[in-house]
């Protein structure tokens, strides 16, 4: 390495030095007086407390000044304080001495809860345009914190009324007997309360029970018998439909024979008769229903049923339970291998120098986002043609060498690990049957790739270096030419340390991933 | 009766040990004093000793570099790391960069700095001065008419003085980067708030007053370690004192004018 001179070395510290100093000074520099002309204005305050010379000047709460100076001045605080010229001012229109309508104000105004102050003004509408040594025309002498104090004071005199009136009439011993007598008067009713409730307990407690088994019932019978009911109405319906037939037969029949008469008559009285045995059915249905026959009986008064139903629901529910915390514990079992991304890559390169092809076939395994591992083979034709000079054979006139050129083609192995941190991606591990180090840059949505890798150390006198870009199509095609995604160029240098190996290839590769192979899965005929 | 005179005699030798140190101090005070002196008219006296001048500003500035840009990375680190843990007691952790940067360009880096400064370039020049006194070269020097101040000292200090303040200005920018990377990246401060707070507090005669406070320290550090060396007796033990005395007298010495300059300047 050629060794710098002392006035290189020298000149550069005072470059680093100028350099970073320039940065600092423009990067702390006020920027709110930037290419604008300054004024200086005045006002009076009655208290200036927490203003200090530099504290800003705010519009609207943006910077557009500063405090130059605070003097006192006749027992009041002068403040003179710069303000951009490209934020006009005006004076309004001056009805008294301490106001004028419409004019520029300013105000003190706390910053922070640290107790900072700034001056907030108002430019005002009317009336002619400050200049240089104006005064500001109106003062607001109280704001932030201090009318917040002065409300507060306020707020506590109130307070203390109150609890003043509150003392006066439930203060002293007249107060205390008062109250005594309340609490008194209290405690009897809740005794008063308490006694009813206790003699009545278990009247209450019958009422609530006959309630309970009434709703009960009705909403059992609802449920359960509705089927029952409902075939008991049909048949009810269907017996008043012939009585109103056979009376109106009558009716129409007035004039007719008796013998038609006592037809109608018969079939009047077997309407009645089925009517009379339908309702007593349906009283022997009920009866039955009541002491617990026949199914329904069964259904509405065995609370066996009941009981067995209510242990096969929670049986039920406990087998859904352990159900889904089984399926829960499978998942979560297989949540990483679910989550692992799987991507397969192939590609050829086309050594220039080497005048062979390179070819290299590698799975990325990425179980989350910013790592992944990453392994591969490797048939490389690079460096692997060695020449060498051999003692052929031995004759009278000496030993003839050759220099013969050996091929080592064996396939070699990518064994990876990789953590991303944003656009950057570093690796180490096995490359090519050598340790090394690599380095991903990725930039425009992944799309172009920059690789630098490191590796084999010790086969030749320089490390071996690698650069390779990829270049995938999707970068320059449509979004919906989906294919373009799988498709990606190559080109790079590879171990230009050592002259003697140097080359640079071009390429072409691609690469899938398993939510490709997914897709391709859905859409394929599925096999019967 | 015998033992009175011994007594005497100790009474008086302690009084005349004290009178002796107060001489001696006002001594070392006069030649401190008039060493500067006769730094200060060679400096504007030719021949001028550009060359030296040169050498010395990169023994300073180079060979300084890394060590202040090591310091100032985690000083600025560091600072800003606690900092954030006690502004955000009160969820004001915004403050965290303007408040470093406030320490660093005020107090920190003239003064961290020039204490690094001490330990390696001041602590040199007197391991120098100091060799080249006791193995007479300096009186060699005076034989071949050649003014060792002009030679040896004027060169080291206003090299010094040159450098300082841009070891300071590099100091100052590392410190606020690394407490840029620590507030954002550890602290989780939103960048917005960080930088608006630095714009806010700062200002350039901050980031200039610390270069003043710089080149002053500058001054002092080298002069102490060129006067400690030129001024070394006893051979090689003699040296070792006097860059020892070097480094601990630059050191205090920064930090008491610290407090004068801080005093002075804001």
């Amino acid at each position: 390495m050629q060794k710098f001179s002392a006035p290189f070395k020298v000149g550069l510290v005072i470059i680093v030095g100028l350099i970073v100093t320039i940065i600092m000074i423009i990067r702390f520099s006020a920027s709110w007086g930037k290419g604008s002309e300054l004024i200086e204005l005045h006002a009076y305050f009655e208290d200036a407390t927490g203003l200090a010379v530099r504290s800003q000047v705010q519009v609207a709460g943006i910077q557009v000044g500063e405090v130059a100076s605070i003097k006192l001045e006749n027992n009041r605080a002068h403040v003179v304080f710069n303000v951009r010229d490209d934020v006009p001012m005006y004076t309004g229109i001056c009805d008294t001495e301490n106001y004028c309508r419409n004019g520029a104000t300013v105000a003190k105004k706390l910053s922070g809860i640290l107790g900072d102050y700034h001056l907030e003004l108002t430019p005002g509408l009317e009336g002619e345009r400050l200049k240089s040594g104006d005064k500001i025309p109106n003062v607001i002498q109280a704001g932030g914190a201090e009318a917040l104090l002065n409300d507060a004071g306020k707020i506590m005199k109130d307070v203390s009324q109150v609890t003043e009136m509150l003392s006066t009439v439930l203060g002293g011993e007249d107060g205390q007997q008062k109250i005594a007598k309340l609490l008194d008067d209290l405690n009897h009713t809740m005794e008063g309360i308490n006694s009813i409730t206790n003699d009545n307990a278990e009247k209450i407690a019958s009422i609530l029970s006959n309630v309970d088994t009434i709703t009960k019932n009705a909403s059992e019978i609802s449920e359960t018998g509705n089927h029952e009911l409902t075939e008991l109405a049909k048949e009810l319906t269907k017996t008043l439909q012939q009585l109103r037939e056979t009376v109106n037969h009558i009716d129409s029949g007035v004039g007719g024979t008796l013998d038609s008469a006592q037809g109608s008559l018969d079939q009047l009285r077997a309407s009645i008769d089925r009517l009379d045995r339908t309702l007593s059915n349906v009283e022997t249905i009920a009866q039955n229903v009541n002491n617990g026959e026949g199914t329904v009986g069964k259904l509405l008064k065995d609370d066996s049923i009941a009981n067995e139903a209510q242990a096969l629901l929670t049986e039920t529910r406990e087998l859904i339970r352990s159900g889904t915390e089984t399926v829960d514990g499978a998942n979560s079992l297989l949540k990483p291998v679910s989550d692992l991304n799987v991507d397969i890559a192939l590609r050829g390169d086309y050594l220039v120098n080497a005048n062979s092809f390179k070819v290299d076939f590698g799975v990325k395994l990425q179980p989350s986002y910013n790592k992944y591992y990453y392994l591969g083979l490797v048939m490389d034709p690079h460096g692997t043609s060695k020449k060498k000079t051999v003692l052929t054979e031995s004759s009278t006139s000496g030993p003839v060498y050759e220099t013969v050129t050996t091929n080592d083609d064996s396939v070699k192995f990518n064994l990876q690990y990789a953590a991303t941190w944003r656009w950057f991606t570093g690796r180490f591990g096995v490359f090519e049957n050598t340790g090394g180090l690599g380095g991903d840059v990725e930039m425009f949505s992944k799309n172009w790739k920059i690789s630098f890798d490191v590796f084999a150390f010790n086969d030749n006198p320089f490390p071996r270096v690698r650069g390779t870009t990829l270049l995938y199509f999707s970068l320059f095609t449509p979004e919906s030419w989906t294919w373009a995604r799988t498709f990606y160029l190559s080109a790079g240098f590879d171990d230009p340390l050592n002259l003697n190996v140097f080359d640079y290839f071009f390429g072409i590769g691609f690469r899938f991933n398993d939510n490709d192979v997914k897709s391709v899965m859905s859409v394929m005929p599925s096999i019967k | 009766m015998q033992d009175e005179p011994k007594h005497k005699n100790g009474a008086v030798n302690a009084i005349e040990n004290l009178g002796g140190w107060f001489i001696q101090l006002f001594k070392s005070l006069g030649n401190f004093l008039n060493l500067f002196g006769q730094m200060m008219v060679a400096t504007f006296r030719p021949p001028f000793r550009i060359k030296q001048l040169l050498i010395s500003m990169e023994f300073v500035g180079w060979g300084s570099l890394f060590i202040i840009i090591l310091t100032g990375f985690f000083t600025g680190a560091i600072l800003a790391y606690q900092c954030n843990y006690a502004f955000g007691l009160f969820g004001a952790q915004t403050l965290t960069g303007s408040t470093v940067a406030l320490a660093l360009c005020r107090e920190l880096s003239p003064v961290l700095g020039a204490i690094m400064v001490a330990g390696r370039a001041s602590s040199g020049m007197a391991t120098v001065l100091g060799t080249m006194r006791v193995t007479e070269q300096i009186d060699a020097m005076k034989t071949m008419a050649v003014d060792p101040v002009q030679y040896l000292i004027v060169p080291r200090v206003w090299a010094t003085v040159l450098m300082m303040p841009v070891l300071c200005a590099v100091f100052d920018f590392v410190g606020i980067v690394a407490s840029y990377f620590v507030g954002i990246f550890i602290g989780g401060v939103d960048f917005g708030s960080f930088d608006a707070m630095i714009d806010k507090l700062l200002n350039p005669f901050d980031v200039f007053g610390g270069l003043i406070k710089a080149a002053v320290f500058g001054l002092i550090v080298a002069f102490i370690g060129c006067y400690k060396g030129y001024y070394a007796s006893g051979g090689a033990k003699g040296v070792g004192e006097a860059t020892t005395d070097a480094v601990v007298f630059a050191s205090v010495t920064i930090l008491i004018l610290d407090y004068f300059l801080t005093m002075i300047i804001w």
